[in-house]
């Protein structure tokens, strides 16, 4: 097999693999942290994957009723809200088992995206192209690659988005709000014995993690493409999942594993331009998320643990 | 009048079971109205769709086949408490094995069908014991666990299909398997094949492997009651491992009988989402072997009724998809409706009623 | 004297349970006030009262003179009762000064927390009282002595007054429980008013200045503890007079059965929980282990049917040891066990009658050929118990979830008698049953006694094992303290024993 090693490495590791790293991860971390701040409250929900693509449906939706990609994105956070609103009925309210309830809202999400998609727009597949968010571009970036390659020709969005693990950090452990929603998390009893209710605070935080997946779906039809189409989440959001889990549930490590998982995304891509795929196939890449989770799940690579008291619903003491 | 009461009671789960269809399947069609559909006009084509003809008969039960399967498969598991989502790739898996033996090797009639359903529900069933590492070893929700392992399973099935198993033909597909490893045709020129006596076994073997056997009376104790079961001497580990065993070989199964009766070959995305839908019926077949098959009637209807539905009637495909959401949110809050269930059943006085009830 | 607490009457009830019957309670500012008695006599249930977990019946409270409302744990920290629960509701993975400060954090700006503030805040009232400890350290890393100073701290950080400690003794070492009361006295010093529970006589008697009594839900006495001494706290908290119906004598005593010799375990956090236990059963006798709850018997009966791991001894059934077989070997060597548990442990409350009728048995004769289960065995064995043992059921496929708790509780008797060869262990066996299921569960347990077997009873109701014992063990701290004739001993005797109080005038 010819192939020059060195010549390929040079190829692949360029600068815009760096902007396609970052253009790839947005959704990812936009779903990842929120997820993280809802199990940060101790509940987990496995629908992030429907609440995404219920997002992306309503942004493009949004976008071509009104023609602005913003009222698209505010529709999209509010569908995500909307749909989190659902699950922390059944899962918090309700106690039922917050696994198969993530389930089933994914199901919901995937079945109901695909209806409303081919009743709205009279044909499957795609929905016509929407207008987009704008792209970033300053040209006083353009001399300074690095920067370039991160903030130049990037969706509008990228900044807060890449602000949201110090914003994400800040509110977990420099806010009053920050230490109830790890003590929801950790010991429910804890909180209610000092007066605060266990309850209300998962409920914001799943209300907030969805309305942040429903923006991660969003940045799919109304940025990084110009539709929707059926599924195009396309497992992100148990990407997002894994990200959570490796990253240790803190703002942080949940970003790094995002951009990491984003990374092997365009990696992919890139290699196979450069690197026949008999040598690396895609489809390991692809795998690789759910694989380090699956290692990171079972112990083997160590992870500082997530909160204690996650999955298990409250119940507050009888009176 | 209580006597009536007590009927309801006593049938609680049936009741709760068929009051969550029709809740979700009137949602659907609410939804179906709100979105300017006529709901009745649906239910004819569908009807029609699934059972007009001989044609769309014999369609409908070819479908019913991989869904019990897998829908047994899934039940197995929970009824040990193992709630296998995996059921996806472990069918692609035992359908990509049973398609490589299929097109390997040559073998009498005899020998090469069996061996290649065996193949399928063995590489499905090794799969399913990797969450059950995770589960008893390292304490690992097997929901998660079992859901992330569909991805690498289908993106290996995807690459072996596409990079490393020669292609005859256009379509992304294993070659053919032999004759000699193909079910055959029940009535020919449809789609009816002999699955359909491999799907009766399956149930069959479910129901007397649970109810008549006491390693099924043992995986039931652990499913119902962990603490119980290990007082009294049954090693939970071990029966839930054979359980996720089990229940992988099943999918693998499923996914075998597809290529054997069907497609004859692994055919790229063959699966229109069994993995998923077997939780459902399985679910709405409240975890019984009979009950399964009923409800896999029922979902296969769905599917081929759908397609007829969808064609006549402007009413979009993917309506499946959205009430298989929607009856397992229902499911899902069973436990919650089985709470308002009984409160309307019992009346206001409880104890009165439970009293009654036990003597 | 102005009390700072007063309670009036008192009454609390769970379903027709009561749980706290006209409880009376005067409180004096500045003393140690203990709280004493048995399990199931109201301790617990009152301080929850106390502290707005639970909402009394009837009765009412009064705080400082005023009467109060106490609706919620809110409303008992603004009126300066803090409570320190027996399993504490601290957070492990936040600092100490995070936990103590959980929900009135002090904030910049109201957005951001005042780090600074709240850790100095914390050391500055660790100083204060003398608890001494490291508020940037993390709960998870310090030890249950510390642990239980944090409690201590949140409760008068909110300007506690008054602080209520439940069994705060239980989880610590001896040299812990003396810091402790060194606290508590530094505390009284500082004007607070200490609620302290026990049934421990040796500490109750170290750290009292007033001591009420429990028993059943009621308030028998409250005495100073110039007036009075272990002797006469123990008659209080257990002092019998009448017993329910004299139980027919023991007949014939044969060879020991069940043999346990110096059997020791640890729990996960390498606590000692049994230490030396030796005892045994003979043929034909009822060993009665008393103790009050949390003294090892739950893990003494794990012990014995191979669930909980040894770290010395031996157990021997007839002879032959089994200490370290599986449970399914242990189960078949002999022993028949009612547990403590009755949902959890004894029954699948999702299986019908008949199917619990022979749970454990699934493998065996005749309900299977170790492989095939024989339903008719199955249907005539559950035909044949329900009717022996008067079971209440309208049929054997009946699910077990929708019996009564006498008659859940007579399918695992029924089972485990019938099919236990030689040795019975019964623990608590009428937790939560009606007089005439208690009733007949005895009636059995006498009942094979006198057919032979060995009956190992433990139970937390002295009137239940003096009712049935021949001979009778107690158990304190994971020890047997003494195994004496039911003959030889008072209840007031045993009550000493079992709250550890010194009994070497009592003969063995």
């Amino acid at each position: 097999m010819n192939l020059n090693w060195a010549d390929a490495l040079k190829a692949i590791f360029t600068l815009t693999l760096l902007t396609s790293t970052i253009r790839v991860s947005i959704s990812i971390i936009l779903a990842g942290m929120g997820e993280m701040l809802t199990e940060r409250s101790g509940v987990l929900n496995i629908g992030v994957e429907g609440t995404m693509l219920m997002g992306a449906l309503a942004a493009a939706l949004g976008s071509y009723f009104t023609g602005s990609p913003w009222i698209g994105l505010i529709a999209a956070g509010l569908t995500g809200m909307l749909i989190g609103l659902l699950f922390s009925f059944i899962a918090i309210t309700l106690r039922s088992n917050q696994s198969i309830t993530g389930l089933a809202i994914y199901l919901l999400c995937v079945g109901l995206s695909g209806y409303l998609l081919q009743i709205i727009f009279e044909h499957g597949g795609n929905s016509p192209k929407v207008n987009t968010l704008p792209m970033l571009h300053f040209a006083f970036l353009e001399k300074i690659p690095l920067l370039n390659a991160i903030f130049n020709d990037q969706s509008a969005i990228v900044i807060p988005v890449l602000l949201l693990p110090i914003i994400m950090y800040v509110l977990f452990y420099r806010t009053p709000w920050g230490s109830w929603l790890r003590a929801a998390g950790e010991n429910p009893k804890a909180l209610a014995v000092v007066g605060k209710n266990p309850v209300r605070i998962r409920y914001v935080a799943t209300l907030c993690g969805s309305f942040l997946a429903g923006i991660g779906g969003a940045y799919l039809s109304i940025s990084q493409t110009s539709l929707f189409s059926e599924n195009m989440v396309a497992g992100r959001g148990f990407i997002a999942l894994s990200a959570v889990i490796f990253g240790g549930v803190r703002p942080f490590g949940v970003f790094l594993a995002c951009v990491f998982f984003g990374f092997m995304d365009a990696l992919q891509k890139t290699l196979q331009t450069v690197i026949p795929d008999t040598i690396i196939p895609r489809e390991l890449f692809m795998s690789l998320p759910y694989l380090l989770t699956l290692l990171v799940l079972a112990g083997f690579i160590k992870k500082s643990g997530g909160p204690a008291d996650i999955g298990n619903p409250y119940l507050k003491e009888s009176r | 009048m209580l006597g009536i009461r007590k009927f309801f009671l006593k049938r609680q789960p049936v009741f709760i079971t068929i009051i969550a269809i029709v809740l979700a399947f009137f949602v659907v069609g609410l939804i179906l109205a709100a979105t300017g559909r006529n709901p009745f006009n649906a239910v004819y084509y569908f009807a029609r769709g699934a059972f007009g003809n001989v044609m769309n008969t014999t369609d409908t039960i070819s479908r019913v086949i991989p869904l019990t399967i897998a829908g047994i498969a899934f039940l197995v598991g929970a009824q040990s408490s193992v709630f296998n989502v995996g059921i996806e790739g472990q069918l692609l898996l035992g359908a990509m094995a049973s398609a490589i033996v299929g097109y390997i090797v040559k073998l009498p009639f005899y020998l090469h069908l069996p061996l290649m359903l065996l193949a399928g529900a063995l590489v499905g069933g090794l799969y399913g014991l990797i969450p059950a590492w995770l589960k008893t070893r390292r304490k690992v929700n097997e929901i998660l666990s079992t859901i992330m392992l569909n991805y690498p399973a289908t993106y290996l099935t995807h690459f072996l299909v596409l990079k490393v198993i020669p292609i005859e033909g256009v379509v992304p597909a294993t070659p053919f398997i032999e004759d000699s490893a193909r079910l055959p045709l029940l009535i020919p020129g449809s789609q009816l094949h002999a699955g359909v006596f491999i799907m009766i076994l399956v149930v069959i073997f479910a129901y007397y492997l649970l109810y008549k056997t006491s390693l099924g009376y043992e995986m039931r104790a652990v499913g119902y009651n962990r603490v119980a079961a290990r007082f009294h001497g049954i090693p939970v580990e071990k029966r839930m491992n054979f359980a996720f065993f089990l229940s992988g070989a099943l999918a693998g199964l499923a996914g075998a009988v597809e290529v054997a009766g069907v497609h004859y070959r692994f055919l790229d995305q063959f699966s229109p989402g069994y993995g998923f839908d077997s939780i459902t019926v399985a679910l709405v077949g409240l975890l019984n072997p009979f009950g399964v098959i009923i409800s896999a009637t029922l979902f296969g209807a769905l599917k081929t009724g759908i397609l007829e539905m969808s064609v006549y009637s402007g009413i979009p495909r993917q309506l499946t998809t959205l009430i298989n959401g929607i009856v397992v949110l229902f499911v899902a809050a069973k436990d919650i409706l089985g709470g308002w269930y009984a409160r309307i059943f019992r009346g206001k006085n409880t104890y009165e009623a439970e009293k009654e009830i036990s003597q | 004297m102005a009390y700072i607490l007063e309670l009036r009457d008192i009454c609390k009830h769970f379903g027709n349970v009561l749980a706290n019957d006209h409880i009376n309670l005067k409180v004096e500012k500045g003393t140690v006030h203990s709280i004493v008695g048995e399990n199931g006599a109201g301790k617990t249930t009152l301080m929850n009262i106390l502290y707005g977990l639970y909402k009394q019946t009837a009765g009412e409270i009064f705080v400082d003179g005023s009467e109060v409302d106490i609706e919620s744990p809110s409303d008992a920290i603004d009126l300066g009762i803090g409570m320190i629960h027996q399993h504490f509701k601290l957070i492990p993975a936040m600092t100490v000064a995070e936990n103590v400060m959980l929900g009135i954090e002090p904030t910049k700006g109201k957005v951001f927390l005042d780090l600074k503030k709240i850790n100095g805040s914390t050391l500055e009232i660790s100083n204060k009282y003398g608890l001494a400890v490291n508020p940037k350290s993390m709960v998870a890393d310090i030890s249950v002595g510390i642990r239980q100073r944090v409690e201590i701290l949140k409760a008068l950080y909110r300007n506690a007054n008054v602080l209520i400690l439940d069994e705060p003794t239980a989880l610590l070492t001896p040299q812990e429980s003396e810091d402790l009361f060194r606290i508590i006295e530094r505390l009284k010093k500082d004007g607070k008013t200490i609620l302290f529970i026990s049934h421990k006589l040796k500490e109750i008697m170290q750290i009292s200045d007033v001591i009420t009594v429990l028993r059943d839900g009621k308030v028998v006495d409250t005495v100073k503890k110039a007036n009075t001494d272990e002797v006469h706290l123990a008659r209080l908290m257990v002092g019998r007079d009448v017993f329910l119906k004299p139980a027919p004598k023991t007949k014939k005593i044969g060879e020991p059965i069940l043999r346990v010799e110096n059997l020791s375990a640890v729990n996960e956090y390498h606590h000692p929980v049994l230490t030396n236990v030796t005892f045994d059963v003979c043929s034909g006798e009822i060993l009665g282990i008393a103790g009050v709850d949390g003294n090892g018997q739950t893990e003494l009966v794990r012990a014995l049917i191979g669930l909980q791991p040894i770290t010395q001894g031996k157990i021997s059934l007839k002879g032959t040891e089994i200490t370290h077989l599986s449970v399914k070997k242990m189960r078949s060597a002999g022993i028949g066990v009612i547990p403590e548990d009755r949902l959890q442990e004894g029954l699948v409350e999702d299986f019908s009658v008949e199917e619990n009728l022979f749970l454990g048995l699934q493998r065996n004769q005749p309900f299977s050929n170790g492989n095939k289960l024989d339903w008719n065995a199955v249907h005539k064995n559950a035909d044949s118990l329900v009717k022996t043992f008067d079971i209440r059921t309208p049929n054997i496929e009946h699910k077990a979830h929708l019996l009564s708790g006498g008659n859940q509780q007579k399918i695992i008797v029924a089972r485990e008698i019938y099919h236990a060869p030689d040795t019975i262990i019964a623990a608590q066996p009428t937790r939560g049953l009606d007089i005439a299921a208690t009733d007949f569960v005895h009636e059995q347990l006498i009942k094979q006694r006198d057919s032979g077997k060995a009956v190992l009873l433990l139970s937390l109701s002295l009137d239940e094992i003096m009712l049935l014992s021949t001979r009778i063990a107690v158990i304190y701290k994971g020890t047997i303290v003494a195994v004496v004739n039911k003959d030889a001993v008072t209840p007031e005797d045993l009550g000493l024993m079992m709250l550890g109080g010194s009994y070497e005038h009592i003969s063995a």
